[in-house]
């Protein structure tokens, strides 16, 4: 009898009680815990998809196309500087103010503004591959050519700049030491190289002016290249909670 | 042994049994959200969906400089009317003509095998009282309503005057108007394509 008293009046149930309450209430707080980081990570997700990486490419893709569409329309109406530089501006703000509404149809605010310094200064681009004075200095401009005219108005040298015409077997080096405008006609092309072939610009960094090379592929396919300026726009895009300028130097007029 | 001790340890025992029956309540409600349910798995899905989706339009979007892409081109002789998939081609609604364009093209290969559904729709720019607003959307290619669980990709397209091999408001049942004749900008259209599975 003594035994069994013993038996209840000892502690060790509710201590095996206790014992499961915290456990009990570990798990509970663990569960919440878990909950939230997987709803965590879910909002994570959703969010990285509310402004993707292809809607960004996609606008700054439509913004260098509508900068060289209105530079090439400009341009071609004629007429001063000064009357090409507004043209140009009354086309880009109007395609600002439109692209806004567009935009807004994805919840996303869009501002585009336009750098038009280096046209109006006149500062022509460097011959590297993205225009600036510390692009790629040696790059392939234009491959799989059969025919071409290559033309070119070099304004400022500060080390020899070269053109390589390269085919399949062999390579024809034009070297250039000096401004002034020079002209490489097909034929001058086709008595010194077979097409295919392929035009690099090397050394490009110390050379700036402007250039185009209009002509077509092996797969008969007419193109063109040219280059005059550097514009840089600047896109402004404001999302919840978010404020990202993005500055995207465009060459123009292609 | 008849004193409150007894009581004591039943509504101890109770309030255990209550607190375990809590825990295995959270744990269930917990578990609807891991990797593995249907709603997580869902979400994948809606991701491949839209990373496909992108992948169509960046492939059709794409072009030479001096060039249209295929994309546009596909816009720009776009004849305004709608059209539905009927096993074999895209006919038009209340017609008997087919569309065959590169998103039609496309969409053989790379959704019809699949079983995914998809509908295309534009919203452009339109002039109302000498402002500019965006329009409602337009269906190009439909299948019929998305379900709850569709993805929606979109490319904007920016349509100009030289786009066109004459005039684009001279093309056959262009809906899309010209918002700004006074510059080359001819108009802005958002091209919106919805996916989901059947």
């Amino acid at each position: 009898m003594e035994d069994v008293m013993g038996i209840f009046e000892n502690r060790d149930a509710q201590f095996m009680l206790l014992a499961g309450f915290i456990i009990a209430i570990g798990l509970v707080i663990t569960t919440v815990m878990l909950n939230s980081v997987i709803f965590e990570i879910n909002m994570a997700t959703e969010a990285s998809n509310e402004f993707s990486k292809s809607e960004i490419t996609n606008l700054i893709f439509v913004v260098k196309d509508e900068t060289r569409s209105a530079y090439s329309i400009a341009n071609a109406s004629g007429g001063s500087k000064t009357q090409k530089m507004s043209n140009f501006s009354d086309q880009t703000q109007n395609f600002s103010a439109n692209m806004q509404k567009i935009y807004a149809l994805h919840g996303v605010g869009v501002n585009i503004s336009l750098d038009l310094s280096n046209w109006n200064a006149e500062r022509y681009a460097s011959f590297t591959e993205n225009g600036s004075a510390n692009g790629v200095s040696n790059w392939i401009v234009m491959e799989g050519v059969k025919n071409s005219t290559i033309k070119l108005n070099i304004i400022e040298i500060t080390s020899p700049f070269n053109i390589n015409i390269t085919n399949a077997t062999k390579t024809w080096q034009i070297n250039f030491t000096s401004q002034g405008n020079y002209t490489i006609n097909n034929t001058q092309i086709k008595q010194n190289i077979t097409s295919a072939y392929a035009i690099s610009f090397m050394n490009g960094s110390g050379t700036a002016g402007n250039y185009s090379i209009i002509g077509n592929t092996t797969y008969d396919r007419d193109f063109i290249r040219a280059r005059e300026y550097i514009l840089n726009a600047t896109i402004t895009l404001s999302s919840t909670g978010m404020n990202t300028d993005i500055t995207v130097p465009i060459p123009v007029p292609w | 042994m008849f004193d409150e001790k007894a009581q004591l340890h039943t509504l101890e025992g109770v309030a255990a049994a209550t607190l375990l029956l809590t825990v295995i309540i959270y744990a269930i409600d917990a578990t609807s959200m891991t990797p593995l349910t249907s709603s997580t798995a869902n979400a994948h899905i809606e991701t491949e969906l839209a990373v496909l989706g992108q992948d169509i339009l960046n492939t059709l979007d794409y072009s030479e400089p001096g060039y249209s892409s295929n994309l546009k081109n596909d816009i720009i002789t776009w004849d305004g009317k709608q059209y539905l998939w009927d096993g074999n081609e895209y006919i038009k609604n209340g017609g008997t003509e087919f569309l065959n364009n590169n998103l039609t093209a496309i969409f053989k290969k790379a959704l019809i095998g699949q079983g995914i559904a998809h509908r295309v729709e534009l919203r452009y720019l339109v002039n109302i009282s000498n402002t500019t607003e965006p329009s409602a959307p337009h269906g190009m290619i439909d299948a019929g309503v998305p379900s709850d669980n569709a993805v929606v990709v979109s490319r904007v397209i920016v349509l100009q005057n030289t786009d066109c091999p004459d005039d684009c408001e001279e093309e056959e049942g262009m809906l899309i108007e010209d918002i700004n004749p006074q510059t080359n900008l001819y108009n802005i259209v958002d091209v919106r394509l919805i996916l989901w599975r059947t």
